[in-house]
Order: structure tokens, then sequence, then C-alpha cells
């Protein structure tokens, strides 16, 4: 088990500046997850940690000990790192039974017969692949073969494990029951996971701590949480999860991470208080408020007392989708599904929780 | 089915025994194995050698170096056997100085050995293209995993990657096997100075006594060379089917490059070395022969002239006549397997049946044959036997290349047609066109850069052909490889290197110009 610290990492390929000054703490035993949208430098961070690609500049260290430093000239090859990895297409060796491949990394590392045969037994059963040891690849489901890659994985104990978007070719149904699972065994391992996916679900329903990466810059680190609730900037906001986008007025100073703001684009222009949970570079009293679906209430009963309209209405299921106009602007909102109110319906609606977001 | 066969009994082994109670048959057919065994191994050995470098390591200048190490698969074997003798037989240049600094020749190229080492080097591409394209697209990922889970890069090279090319090694191997044993060229010009015999050139030897005897024993012998080429083709078919794995190829990026580090230059000067000997020593030697007065002269300047090439261009009526003959063959020919190939390839992409089937398998099998025996059957039923006499005529020659190179084009437009998309069509028909304007307005237009391929795929190999126009050649239809080899073989050593430069001008000119064609503006 190991801690991973990535100290002003700099990533060029070519001119291309593709990770711009990142440090980091992972702390030992944690799930992290880097969370962005393609081309953001996700996976260029996990390989430079993996070491198959080395950073411009900066520095890396696994457990406290340096892997990789420019200024010392040092770079400690993958093979010397002792990190697991999935890889996004398992990678799963087509010469190999499933037996061999899990075995391969212990062989390397010249462990008695009998002692490989405990250990790959012993993992088969975590990874629940008993039966299948002497099957090739091609014998085996999608499921099967990633079973196979996480098993290789973890064989030999590696003090971290990375996961390359493991999850991005399995059916829906698959996808669902594997991210328990995979954190299933996690607090058995009790390993460090270095997860990257662009599925924010996966990295709501897995992390202790989520990276959201934008242009190869880290835009929020926090827990599953707080980076829903308190987004630190729009991109955040947009990215994780449906957000609805006001801009507000200040009219109160900032007191204990509130402050009054009036929301002049909805009817009446209401005033109310907002959360303001990072620090705020104010350029006027200009601020933009980020409003979640489901902190938006419809109905007099509900305090609600914003003038709206009912807009379009679509059955999601568990949920009733509404989009509402209040003076020309939209808001999506999430009504319980017994809810039932009609397109063109006047209402009445009240907002719940807001924050202030930069933009 | 001839073979079988003598004047007063249908069926009979008669013309076998007779033909391997001569010893020296016997000779010529364990020569081919043994010729066609060795090569294999050796060219093997130097395509995936080659390839690896290539493919994976951080040697410098990798793609100018891919393109010269290709550069043999468009000489044609026979005149590359040319440019080697120059080099390495009694006469040779190296010998020739080895000879002045140290007493001795250094290698006598008119030996096995020498047909091996020349053979080599012009069958090892097809093994170091399969190679080099099974190591470069590897799923990158596939040895990542190694690494990370333990192993070195030496290591993951041998426990995980060389297996999965291994296939495409065997693959290489098989196909140069076969290739081997049905060359003609090399062996003609490298091995029957010394009197070693294969097959191919005993065929030919006993064709050009026009006996009925002679034709009885050539049959028998291209009997036993079609079993040769086949056998290595269809263990290779074989192998292809029972294989379990292929390389899957993801997004993945491109597989890392081993840092030679100290022994750069070490490799670095041993692939430069290789070039220089595979592909330009011979050539130039074939230049410089070709620039000579006469054969011997001293070096100097004086001794050298631009009179062959005038003379093969100008002035002798035989160069002439076989440019011309050559240029109409490969035209013809071209045209015909084009058109020919692309209704089989149509028709058995689109049309899937036992029909089919039989048609795409009788359009591929003649390229399995070797040349000289696809030559000798070519007699047989065309000189009067089943009514039509095509013999000495230029149609036999025509009919012979079509069959020979028919697969070519199947095989080029089967692969486009695949690509062609049914709704493409059916959205024609939707429209209100009629299927035959559906073909000329959509299909064929879509089609046009494979049928162009296609036709120089055939275009290319056929204008400088010697196998089977040497068997098949009449008076007044002597191609370009039957004329070059003549003056090779007449001595006239100049004369036959300038027109074996001007053909590997024109070779090298028709790829660039095919290449811009077909790469230079694709359609997506």
């Amino acid at each position: 088990m190991a801690c991973i610290r990535l100290e002003n990492v700099e990533k060029y390929f070519g001119s291309n500046h593709v990770i711009k000054n990142l440090s980091l703490d992972i702390r030992d035993g944690e799930f992290i997850t880097f969370l962005g949208p393609s081309g953001c430098g996700k996976t260029t961070t996990l390989r430079m940690i993996a070491g198959f690609e080395n950073p411009t500049s900066g520095e890396i260290f696994i457990g406290n000990k340096p892997v990789f430093s420019h200024k010392k000239g040092l770079n400690t090859p993958p093979e010397d790192r002792n990190i697991g990895m999935v890889f996004q297409n398992y990678a799963v060796w087509p010469h190999m039974n499933v037996f061999n491949n899990i075995a391969y990394p212990l062989k390397i590392r010249k462990i008695p017969k009998d002692e490989i045969k405990r250990k790959v037994d012993r993992i088969i059963e975590i990874v629940k692949l008993k039966g299948l040891e002497r099957r090739y690849p091609y014998q085996l489901s999608g499921g099967q073969q990633q079973r196979v890659a996480f098993a290789r994985a973890l064989v030999y104990s590696p003090s971290i494990l990375l996961l390359d978007e493991p999850l991005s070719n399995l059916d829906a149904k698959l996808r669902e029951e594997m991210r328990f699972e995979i954190k299933d065994i996690q607090k058995k391992l009790g390993i460090t996971v270095v997860y990257v996916t662009h599925d924010q679900a996966e990295a709501m329903v897995m992390s202790d701590r989520i990276v959201v990466m934008k242009d190869g810059v880290i835009q929020q680190i926090g827990d599953p949480l707080e980076i829903y609730n308190h987004p630190k900037n729009r991109f955040v906001a947009d990215f994780i999860g449906i957000s609805n986008f006001l801009k507000g007025k200040i009219v109160g100073d900032e007191a204990g991470g509130k402050m009054r703001v009036k929301l002049y684009e909805l009817e009446d222009a209401p005033e109310m208080e907002v959360d303001v949970p990072h620090p705020l570079k104010l350029k006027d009293k200009e601020v933009t408020v980020v409003v979640r679906p489901e902190d938006i209430l419809i109905g007099a009963e509900t305090g609600g007392r914003i003038g709206g309209k009912i807009f379009k209405r679509t059955f999601l299921g568990g949920i009733m989708n509404y989009i509402i106009v209040s003076k020309e602007t939209k808001l999506r909102v999430e009504a319980p599904k017994h809810q039932i109110l009609e397109e063109g319906d006047r209402i009445k609606f009240v907002i719940k929780r807001a924050v202030v977001v930069e933009d | 089915m001839d073979s079988f066969h003598t004047e007063d009994s249908f069926f009979t082994l008669k013309n076998y025994t007779d033909t391997f109670s001569r010893r020296s048959n016997i000779r010529s057919a364990v020569n081919t194995l043994n010729l066609a065994v060795l090569t294999a191994l050796f060219s093997t050995l130097v395509g995936s050698v080659l390839a690896w470098i290539i493919a994976r390591t951080d040697i410098p200048g990798k793609s100018l170096l891919k393109t010269l190490v290709m550069v043999p698969y468009m000489i044609p074997p026979f005149i590359g056997a040319m440019g080697w003798m120059f080099l390495f037989g009694r006469a040779g240049y190296i010998n020739k100085i080895w000879e002045h600094l140290f007493g001795h020749r250094l290698f006598n190229i008119h030996s096995f050995a020498g047909l091996v080492l020349v053979l080599s080097m012009y069958v090892y591409p097809p093994v170091f293209i399969t190679v080099y394209t099974a190591l470069v697209n590897m799923d990158a990922s596939l040895e990542e995993a190694g690494r990370i889970c333990g192993a070195r890069l030496f290591r993951v090279m041998r426990s995980i990657s060389l297996p999965l090319v291994l296939p495409s090694i065997m693959s290489g191997t098989l196909l140069v096997f076969a290739m081997s044993a049905s060359n003609f060229g090399i062996p003609a010009i490298i091995g029957m100075p010394a009197r070693i015999h294969v097959l191919t050139t005993r065929i030919m030897s006993y064709m050009a006594t026009g006996t009925e005897r002679g034709l009885s024993r050539a049959i028998s012998l291209s009997v036993i060379l079609i079993a040769i080429a086949l056998g290595g083709l269809m263990l290779n078919n074989y192998l292809v089917s029972k294989s379990k794995f292929t390389i899957i190829s993801g997004k993945s990026t491109r597989p890392a490059d081993i840092k030679l580090g100290k022994f750069k230059p070490l490799v670095a000067v041993f692939v430069w070395i290789f070039v220089v000997f595979a592909v330009f020593l011979p050539m130039f030697s074939l230049a410089l022969t070709s620039l000579w007065k006469a054969w011997g002269l001293p070096f100097k300047l004086s001794s050298f002239t631009l009179r062959n090439y005038y003379k093969v261009l100008f002035v002798d009526s035989d160069t002439k006549i076989a440019l011309k003959n050559s240029f109409i063959f490969a035209i013809i020919s071209a045209t015909f397997v084009t058109i020919l190939g692309s209704l089989v390839a149509y028709f058995t992409v689109r049309w899937k049946g036992n029909l089919s089937r039989t048609m795409d398998m009788l359009a591929t099998l003649p390229q399995a044959i070797p040349g000289t025996a696809l030559a000798v059957a070519m007699i047989l039923v065309w000189s009067g036997r089943f009514g039509l006499n095509l013999y000495n005529t230029m149609w036999i020659i025509i009919v012979a290349y079509t069959a020979r190179y028919l697969f070519f084009a199947v095989r080029t437009v089967a692969g486009a047609v695949k690509q062609i998309h049914v709704s493409l069509e059916e959205a024609g028909r939707s429209v209100g066109s009629k299927p035959l304007k559906v073909l000329k307005d959509i299909t064929i237009p879509i089609l046009k850069p494979a049928l162009i391929s296609s036709w120089a795929l055939v275009f290319m190999p056929t204008f400088r052909e010697l196998t089977i126009s040497i068997l098949l050649y009449g008076p007044t239809t002597k191609t370009i490889g039957v004329t070059i080899y003549g003056l090779q073989e007449g001595g006239e050593y100049q004369m036959a290197s300038a027109f074996a430069t001007i053909v590997l001008l024109i070779a090298f000119v028709l790829q660039f110009v095919v290449n811009r064609c077909l790469f230079g503006r694709r359609q997506s």
C-alpha cells in the first residue's frame, strides 16, 4: 500500500501542452478518480504514474520514494514501480490461458510453483473465475476477460492499482454491477486505486475523492458530495450532474459562507441566500449561481412564490422532468412522478438551495 | 492428368518411373526442396530481424529504411541475379578487387550457397512486411501489461511479443518456401553455370528439347513442382485457419520503441551494410556493367559509354521488338485480368453460394501453381489437342498471364467491394435507377481506385515476366524477360545490363506514379 505524490508535473507532446503544472497528493488506501472529458489529460497523468509516459518536468513519488524526477534525472521503469494496472481493452494475452495470464507476474518474480498455484487460486476466487482456469481469452466473454485483467493486476499484491476506463467496453447492466465489485475488492484489499473515467456516475459511486480535470488543469478535488453540492466553477457544475445557471446581483455582504443575491433573470426578481463555499474573485456585483434541478420545488404548498409556466414535460421512469419558463429563462426541474402538471400551466416555485460558482 | 497418360495405355505411372529412373531428375527435385527450405529459413531470419529492428527500435531513419528494404520486391529476380553475378561471379567486381588484394576470390556465387543467398535477397520482403505489420499493429497495451506486472522489456519481447507475431512469421516462411520452389530466374542465372539444377530449370531444359519424351518428362516434373509449392501454401492456409488468436488492435497507442543505447550505432551500421549489399550494390554493378564498352576493359573513363542504351532503344531490332511485345502483352493482360477479376470478385462477394465459391477457387488456384508448371499446362491445353492452337502466338502468353495474375485483381477488387455497403447500391435503386445504371453511376466510380491498382498490380510483373514467357515465346513473341535472358546467356553482358537497367527504371517510375495516383488523393 502506498501514497502517490505528483509535484509540478508538466507534460508536452511536441508543442502541445497537455498537463499544466499538476500537483496532487493521493493518500494511502484511497480510491481516487480522474474525471474529465476526452483530451483533458487524465489518461496521460495515469500513464505518467505507471511510467509509460515521462513528464517533461516535475517529480512523481510512490510511497514517498521518487520514481521520476526531472531535476535528478531519475526514471524508474514501469516494471520496477510495483504497480498493478487494468487497461481499457483488458490486454489479456491471447496466447496464454486464464491461469497463465494471471500467473505471469508471479513467474517473473520467481515465486515457487506451489505458491503460484495457491496465490492464483485465491485471486481467482476473489474475482469469481473459478473453473475457467484452462480457457483461452477467445473463449471468454468481455466481462470475464476483464476479471482476468483484474486478477492479473492484483495477484502480486502491488502497492497501487491503476484503472484506465476499465468499464467502458462492457454493456450497461454489467458496468453497473462491476462498479460495486471493484469498490468491494478495493475495500477488501485496502489498496490505493487511481481510476480514470469520463463517466461521472462511475466516479460518484466508487470514489473517495474525485479529481475533475479540463485541458490539463485540475479544476477541483473533493469527495463526490462536495463536488456535486459545491462545484467550484461553471465547468465542474456543468460536467457533474445537471445545472441551471442563473445570473445574480449581490445585494448583501458575504458572511459565514452565505451571501444575499438578487436573481434578476426570474419573474419578480427574487432575493435569496446562496452558498459561497469557495473564496470568490469578484470583479463587480455580478455572480453566476448554480441551481440543481432537484432543488427547485413546484407548487404554492412548498412555499413557492416565484412565478413561471410549464414549458415541457418528459417522463423519465423514476421522476418527472419539467422545463419551466420564468421571464424567458428556462429551468430544468426534477419533480416526483406523481406531480403531474400540463404544458402551459401557470405555477409558483421555490429554489431551496443555490451555490455561487466561478465562471 | 496428362502425366498419367501414354500412347498405348490410358492410365500409367510409366512416365514417372521413366522420369525418376534418371538420377539428375531426382537430384533436381531434392535440390528444389533443399533450396526452398534453406531459403525460407534464411529469409525468415533476415526478414524478421529487419522487421523487428525497423518496427520497434529507435534506430534513425526508419521510414527511409522501410522503403529501401522493400525495394528488392520490385526488382525482377533474374535481373537481381545478374547484378549479384557481376559482383561475385568468376570475374565479378568484388571478386576481382579481392583477388587483387589477397590473391584469391572472395566468394563464388555460382554455388548452392550463392543460390540460397541471392534467392533469399529477393524473397525476404513478404516476411519482412507481414512481421513488420504485425509488430506495428500489435496492441501496445499487451506489452505494457507485461511491463507493469514486472517484466523487463526484453522479457516482454520474448514471452509476449514473439509468440504473438509467430503466426505471421510462420505464414511468411511458408509463402517464401513456395516462392523459392517456383522461382526460375535465379536458379537459371546463378545455378545453371555451376550445373546446379532445380525442377524449374530442369523442366525448361526438357521443354527446350522439343521432343515428345522431353515433354512427358517435363510434365512429370511439373507435377512434383506443383505438389511442393501447393504443399507449402496449403500448410499455410491450414495453420492460418487453425490459429486460435488474432492480434486485436484497439484504440491503443503505438508500441514503445526499444532504446538500443550503446548498441544503436552497431545495429544501425549492420542494417545499412545490409541495405548497401542487398539493394544498392547489385543495382550499381548492373548499371556499371551497362556503361562498359566491353567486359574486362580497364577501369578508366574512356572505357565507359552510353552506346549500349542507344543500341537497346534505337538500333537492335530484337530489343525494340521485345519492348513493344512486352508492353502490348502487359496492357492486354492487365485489362483482361481487371475486367474478369472484377466480375469474379463482384459476384463472389455479392452472391454467396456454391457457384461463386467454385468461381473464386478457379480464379485463385492458378496463382498458387508455379509459373513454370502453368506454362507447361498451357502448352498441353492450347497446342491443338483441344481444337484450338495458340502455340507460338501472343495469345498463349496472354492467357497464361491472365490465369497467373487473375488472383491479384480478384483479391484487390473483392476487398473494395466488401467495403461498399449494399445500402449504397440499394439507395441508388430506391431513387429510381435501373441496376445497370446503378453499376455505372455508383459501384464502378467507387471501385475506381481498386480497379486502377489491380491493373497496375498486373501490369508491373507481366511487362518484365520471364518464367512463363521463356516456355511460351515464339519467333515473333519474344518478351523483355526472354530477350535479356538470351543476351545474358550469349555473354552480351553490357547489352543485357543496359536493357535490365531500362526495365528497372521503367518499373520504379511506374511504381512511383501508381503510388502517387492511388495514395496521393485517396477517397475515404
